[in-house]
């Protein structure tokens, strides 16, 4: 006789009743005929023990997780329970059965499969698109002691700027807490051999490889004699590269090679696989080939912010202490050099925060959705296993009978499922290998370290787990449930059916449900993210985007040129390419609108008291010839455009947009006043309409256009950005326009070609990334839904199919069965909605970070996407239901 | 019946264990030191090859002690044949678990 399983002690001690729960919860699987007596001994065993070991004393914490650690031995034990009595062959056995019966059902393997390989297969891409950029370590040494120091103008806590290098040699210096402190700045070279071919430098400070912790793959990194004035030219080149160019030529070390026409020593190899600090990029592409600074720390300009920087803390100094250190420094340069650095602060941030940056959390919230993906995906696989385990409810039922355990009718309701997890898996494999080379495609530069993303091991263990557990949780505890109701009903319990179709059918709407209330929570997200990214686009930029071709012509080609010969060859530039059909205007800038390069540099009008130090206003100041305003299509205010007037002997003449004159001379006309930049006094000729040079999303910034040749930094005589203008739908192609250059300036080295189209493209990566993304997976969740609840109405229909034939013989008008099937269907939709409603205004605190120019709550997105989850719901049960009023009733009564 | 189970290293330590007097299944976990997940299968299977047997322990004993009434495992006449081979099994690793076992001369 088993004694009850004793009733369990009220107000004993948690960690009992925490062993007591695991032993409740691992009982559910074991069989039922051993079920209470299971129960009984393991209960008996915990309250014996906690009694024992509470006679001798208050048990300590480490008897009493004992004691939980002993419960979950339940877990074990009950597992044996289940599976005892299969063998090998019984298993073989339920396998090739399953085999056989999902081949002669290929509808639904197929969407089962379907379902599972488009759920597993896009969780699986996106866990691996996470692994590579967030969770991947940085390829450095000790990488989590590097920082970024980014410079910033205190009370403008959203600049985020760069240092000059001066600043950071004196950080350097005087930093405790720092080990090591390296500048960065782009630098455009060209290798000038037989052959040209640009490629992406830098500029870096002797210690830059030291500091990030790398070994040269050949030969040696730079030394601290190999910075400054009269310095030998030395680079290290890219592993890439090295192979690429140079055949991989070890010998290649020592060596002097031709850049910009300049001869340099190659001193060194960096590993493969380097990623640099990725804090210079030029148009998603990193530097491939380093040198050192030409000139000494001390001479040259603090104002020059325009390097990057990266340090390494220093062994046990925290990164609040290099803050305090850093800041303390910068507040000392600011009273020795007011002029450069009031009010200027350098703020250190991980540099692994700065690499994977605002694409964490956008990853997480992608990876959170495509969670939700899989989700609907095994509501679906529960509902068609919870069927297909009803349609043989007979047959278990006899198998019971005739004596088959509890474990055996699992395990062969299992078999189905693990063989449909199996394929699935194969397929969300291939679906996963697509889909990463379909992401990072889509991201563009708008993700780093693109080449640390691969589908690798652990992704195809990942694969695997989420087949597993999809196979385990929703295969089996619908056959659980109905394994139950089978062996109660073969023992002879009579209505069993009855009450296990009612309980399935709870257990069902349960599914419908979320899955409507999932899909409408991606719905409202991807509207919500699809509006920002449409928004984006309609932002006038200031530039007439469509029809633009941007081509930058690498300055090795120009540098050496004289000043009238430079601007002879821009004209004949200029005066071949207009005359090519179709092309409307030239002209050329040295930073292009939407391209990722700012500076912003100090505009001090003459006609107003001069700033105190640290209180200057500054603009983009960029260098144009004549012929940019057209090429561009920037708008004329007032005055004139820059012409070929303004040459190197005449008057200093600038333009200014709209914007950087009402910052100057609020309410007055700026045509005829002066102001001084880089030293220079210049006199505005003309106003010019607004331009958003970083990007749609970013504020119009003031914007200053200084004749080129004028510009008296580099002058003319070097490789701007030709900017050419096409009539809209006509105008020839890239190659045509790269002939005609070459036609007028021989065989210069010519860089990327792009449209402004591009550029914009390229600025908005991140936001369409998201939306096509969590667009893409709401649409899946959609498809699945779809099937989803057409397949449970459609079961829901064939199982009323006799109590609807009696309605439709007794006279009932088709149009009622459909109305009748459709209202449950809807029911359901109006809860799912409501739920996903509560759900979506949750997500939409975490979307406000990503959302331009739209509210979170705006109703037409969210309406908009509640109705059209509605509508797909009732499709989903109208379908079904029409089939429902087709019901033969002299069929459907005399099948039975 | 199940065939006779093979003489694993924790077979022998349980079937020692309830040789020595450990009767209940925690007191055999605490005499052989083994984790609850390994002992409670291998009871079930030893149940199962009629090496042990199983049964709830009286209400009476239960109640003097104040405690739910526990099930007891015993060897049956086949178990107690299978004690030499666990012994084997066990001299073969004396230093691990020297001492466990009673030698039949002893008791």
């Amino acid at each position: 006789m088993i004694p009850p399983s004793p009733a369990r002690p009220a107000g004993a001690d948690p960690f009992l009743q925490l062993a007591l729960t695991i032993v409740a919860v691992a009982g559910r699987v074991v069989p039922d005929v051993e079920r209470r007596a299971w129960r009984s001994e393991w209960h008996a065993e915990l309250i014996t023990r906690d009694r024992e070991t509470r006679r001798r004393g208050a048990p300590g914490l480490g008897a009493r997780m004992g004691l939980v650690a002993r419960a979950l031995g339940a877990v074990p034990d009950a597992w044996f329970l289940l599976t005892r009595g299969f063998s090998v062959g019984h298993v073989l056995a339920d396998l090739r059965i399953a085999a056989r019966s999902l081949r002669k059902r290929p509808g639904f393997t197929t969407v089962a499969v379907l379902t599972l390989g488009i759920g597993i297969g896009a969780n699986t891409a996106l866990f691996s698109v996470v692994r590579g950029v967030l969770l991947r370590p940085l390829g450095y040494a000790d990488p989590d002691r590097l920082v970024q120091l980014r410079g910033i103008q205190i009370d403008d806590l959203d600049e985020f700027g760069n240092v000059s290098y001066p600043n950071l040699a004196d950080i350097e210096a005087r930093a405790t807490t720092l080990s090591g402190v390296a500048g960065l700045s782009g630098w455009q070279p060209a290798l000038t051999g037989d052959e040209t071919r640009v490629v992406v430098g830098a500029t870096v400070s002797w210690d830059y490889f030291d500091v990030l912790g790398v070994r040269p793959a050949v030969g040696r990194f730079f030394v601290s004699e190999e910075e400054g004035e009269g310095r030998e030219p030395v680079v290290v080149i890219g592993h890439d590269l090295w192979t690429r160019f140079f055949g991989a030529d070890p010998g290649l070390v020592g060596r002097t090679i031709s850049v910009n026409h300049e001869s340099y020593r190659v001193a060194g190899v960096a590993p493969r696989r380097f990623e640099g600090a990725r804090l210079v990029e030029f148009e998603g592409s990193e530097p491939e080939i380093w040198r050192t600074p030409w000139f000494d720390a001390a001479d040259w300009f603090r104002s020059g912010r325009s390097w990057h920087a990266v340090a390494r803390l220093s062994d046990g100094a925290s990164l609040e202490a290099a803050q305090a250190d850093v800041s303390a420094i910068m507040t000392e340069l600011a009273e020795t050099f007011p002029e450069e650095n009031a009010r200027r602060d350098v703020r250190l941030v991980p540099l692994r925060e700065s690499v994977v940056g605002e694409t964490r959390s956008a990853l997480l919230l992608l990876f959170a959705a495509v969670g939700l993906v899989l989700l609907v995906a095994c509501v679906n696989l529960a509902n068609l296993l919870l069927n297909r385990a009803l349609d043989r409810y007979d047959e278990l039922r006899v198998r019971a009978a005739l004596g088959a355990t509890h474990g055996r009718l699992v395990a062969h309701l299992l078999a189905e499922s693990v063989g449909l997890a199996a394929l699935g898996c194969v397929l969300g494999i291939g679906v996963a290998i697509a889909g990463v080379r379909a992401i990072v495609r889509l991201a563009g530069p708008w993700i780093p370290r693109p080449d640390a993303i691969a589908v690798d091991g652990l992704a195809l263990a990942f694969a695997a787990g989420c087949a597993l557990l999809c196979a385990l949780l929703f295969g089996l505890l619908p056959g659980l449930r109905v394994v139950r109701g089978a062996r109660i009903a073969a023992t002879g319990a009579s209505r069993a059916g009855g009450a296990l179709g009612r309980r399935t059918g709870r257990l069902r709407n349960a599914l419908v449900l979320s899955e409507i209330a999932t899909t409408v929570v991606l719905t409202c997200g991807a509207g919500l993210l699809g509006k920002s990214l449409w928004n984006l686009n309609r932002v006038d930029l200031g530039v007439e985007r469509r029809g633009a071709l941007a081509l930058s012509l690498h300055g090795a080609a120009w540098s050496d040129l004289e000043p009238d010969v430079a601007a002879a060859r821009y004209r004949a530039i200029f005066a071949r390419t207009t005359a090519l059909p179709g092309v409307e205007a030239a002209g050329a800038i040295d930073v292009v609108p939407l391209s990722d390069n700012y500076s912003c540099d100090g505009v001090t009008p003459t006609d107003r008291p001069p700033p105190a130090p640290g209180e200057g206003r500054c603009a983009e100041v960029r260098s144009v010839t004549p012929g940019i305003l057209e090429a561009l299509g920037v708008g004329l205010v007032a005055g004139r455009g820059i012409d070929w007037r303004d040459g190197p002997g005449a008057p200093r003449s600038a333009m200014f947009t709209r914007r950087a004159a009402a910052m100057f001379w609020p309410g007055e006309d700026a045509i005829g006043k002066r102001a001084v930049i880089h030293s220079d006094t210049f006199t505005v000729v003309g106003v010019a309409t607004d331009v958003r040079h970083f990007g749609p999303a970013d504020p119009v910034a003031p914007m200053v256009l200084l004749p080129a040749a004028q510009e008296p930094w580099n002058g003319i005589a070097r490789g701007l950005t030709l900017v050419v203008r096409r009539a809209p739908g006509a105008g020839p192609g890239a190659p045509q326009i790269v002939s005609a250059v070459r036609e007028a300036a021989g065989p210069i080295p010519i860089g990327d070609v792009r449209t402004l189209d591009e550029l914009l493209s390229n600025r908005l990566g991140g936001s369409r990334f998201r939306a096509v993304l969590l667009g893409g997976f709401a649409g899946l969740a959609l498809l699945l839904a779809l099937v989803g609840i057409s397949g449970v109405m459609a079961y829901a229909v064939t199982r009323r199919a006799r109590e609807l034939g009696i309605r439709i013989a007794l006279g009932a008008a088709p149009g009622r069965v459909v109305r009748g099937v459709v209202a449950s269907g809807a029911r359901l939709t109006a809860a799912g909605l409501a739920f996903g409603l509560l759900g979506a205004l949750a997500l939409t605190r975490v979307l406000r970070a990503f959302v331009f120019e739209v509210s979170t709550l705006d109703p037409i997105v969210l309406g908009g996407a509640c109705a059209s989850v509605a509508l797909l719901a009732l499709l989903a049960c109208w379908l079904p239901a029409r089939r429902a009023a087709r019901i033969d009733p002299v069929r459907v009564l005399r099948t039975d | 019946m199940e065939s006779s189970p093979r003489m694993t290293l924790p077979t022998a330590l349980i079937l020692g264990a309830i040789a020595s007097g450990a009767r209940y299944g925690f007191d055999i976990m605490d005499a052989t030191g083994l984790p609850s997940g390994t002992v409670y299968p291998a009871l079930r299977r030893l149940e199962g090859a009629g090496l042990l047997v199983a049964r709830w322990e009286a209400a009476r004993e239960a109640e003097a002690a104040g405690r739910p009434r526990r099930r007891l495992y015993e060897l049956t006449g086949a178990g107690v044949e299978r004690l030499p081979a666990a012994r084997v099994k066990l001299d073969s690793l004396p230093r691990l678990v020297g001492g466990r076992i009673p030698r039949p001369a002893d008791g």
